[in-house]
């Protein structure tokens, strides 16, 4: 798909009708500006995921190049901070895929901050959506620490982790594992090279982060499709 | 046919004992013509669909069959029906997406079932998600109704449902109009066509998943 490059004015158009369009958002306190591609959102909406909704709405609009999202969220009926935290503690508590892991929920004027140890990457990734989809949050840090296993003779060298990874690339069919080079520091995944396609950049990174041993992962993949 | 589909099943097996959501200890693969089986037993309702997950990103698979079956750990002490259920009430009250709506969750045995009524299909979906994201879950019966709208002059007509998905798919890049077909009934949307890969396909889905009005989607879009 090749695209003419796209004027400021069309894009905005094109952002603002995407963003009534998608069900789970109220666009009626969304402002939106375009600067040479550069989407910037500004306004309100009604939950925290509504705002991670209107970014991904505007990053997947023709001719968009980034997005800046500035989005207050502010909700109808507040709860306190004790009681978001403890909402979350306890769906973080009864999670199947985070038994092992403790974490701390801190919460101040609705901004959260997770806390803990887990074992994987995805998994601090699962920690943050399942907090992410309770009222009253306004914004989030993620701070929990990845640790493979404390016991250092099962820990596997980034030599084997490295050639996981680049395996799970070439199974995957969305990504050419000519295009990626694959970098591992103890346990962080480094991602270099240019493919062809955001999806192609987004399955480098998706066949990463699963992987054994990966406790992070840096995507600095170039995409050398046109920008619209 | 016979030698692709040994290629595909080696594919899946590798990305299934890579991927650390799943203990793949007791899962088998059967490729047949590009459809894959899984069939076992996993330790959690969450690998088993994670499972399937990986099953489709592997080239040259066309559909997949997910019949794992999911047995939890003894060693984990997993929470009874009641605790279960309490759980997930509290889950569908604090979701900012679904609180305005009641339901009503039943479990028997560690399999849920979701009643009530929401007015988009992505809320039912959103409802399941809440639901499933917790121990002891071993199965799943959705029968949460989708009601767009009460007032019959408010509720869009299929025509009109029909040209605001392909707008919404127009607009996005990561997905060519020209290879989705969209056939609106009654708010219930059937896509088909095919795309390059599982990225498009996807968006096109959520194209569909996110439009007023839809209240189910069969997604029969083939990748390839």
């Amino acid at each position: 798909m090749t695209h003419l490059k796209r004027s400021d004015e069309v894009i905005k158009a094109s952002v603002v009708e995407h963003l009534y369009w998608d069900n789970r958002v109220d666009a009626s306190s969304i402002e939106v500006v375009v600067d040479d591609g550069t989407v910037t959102l500004i306004g309100e909406v009604p939950s925290y995921q509504a705002r991670i909704a209107a970014i991904d709405d505007a990053n997947s609009v023709i001719g968009v190049t980034s997005v800046r999202n500035m989005l207050r969220v502010n909700y109808p009926n507040m709860p306190s901070d004790d009681e978001l935290e403890s909402n979350i503690t306890s769906k973080l508590l009864l999670n199947p895929d985070l038994l092992s892991s403790r974490f701390n929920v801190g919460a101040k004027q609705g901004w959260v901050v997770l806390e803990g140890t887990v074992d994987a990457r995805w998994k601090k990734i699962e920690a943050e959506n399942e907090a992410a989809s309770v009222r009253g949050v306004t914004g989030m840090t993620n701070k929990v620490a990845i640790v493979t296993t404390e016991d250092e003779t099962l820990k596997p060298i980034d030599e084997t982790i490295a050639a996981g990874v680049v395996d799970a690339i070439n199974r995957n069919r969305k990504v050419n594992i000519d295009d990626v080079n694959v970098k591992v520091e103890d346990g962080d995944v480094i991602l270099s090279g240019k493919v062809p396609t955001w999806e192609a950049r987004a399955a480098a990174y998706q066949s990463a982060i699963y992987t054994f041993g990966v406790t992070h992962v840096d995507n600095n993949l170039a995409v050398t499709e046109p920008a619209a | 046919m016979i030698h692709i589909d040994g290629l595909i099943k080696t594919d899946i097996v590798e990305e299934i004992n890579r991927d650390r959501r799943i203990d793949a200890s007791n899962i088998k693969v059967v490729v047949d013509n590009g459809v894959a089986t899984l069939s076992g037993v996993v330790p959690s309702y969450s690998a088993k669909l994670a499972a399937a997950e990986n099953a489709w990103v592997v080239n040259g698979v066309t559909s997949v069959r997910n019949m794992l079956k999911v047995r939890y750990k003894d060693s984990l002490k997993t929470p009874s029906d009641s605790e279960m259920q309490s759980a997930i009430i509290d889950r569908l009250a604090w979701n900012p997406y679904l609180l305005a709506h009641k339901f009503d969750v039943g479990v028997h045995k560690g399999w849920v079932t979701l009643a009530g009524t929401v007015d988009a299909f992505w809320k039912q979906l959103e409802a399941e998600r809440e639901a499933l994201s917790i121990r002891g879950v071993t199965g799943m019966t959705n029968k949460i109704a989708v009601v767009t709208t009460e007032d019959k002059d408010e509720k869009p007509v299929d025509e009109a449902i029909a040209k605001d998905i392909m707008n919404a798919i127009h607009r996005n890049r990561k997905v060519d109009v020209n290879d989705v077909n969209v056939k609106v009934e009654d708010g219930k949307v059937i896509l088909t066509g095919k795309t390059s890969d599982q990225a498009a396909r996807l968006a096109a889905y959520r194209s569909v998943l996110y439009t007023f009005g839809v209240t189910y989607v069969d997604n029969k879009i083939l990748v390839g």
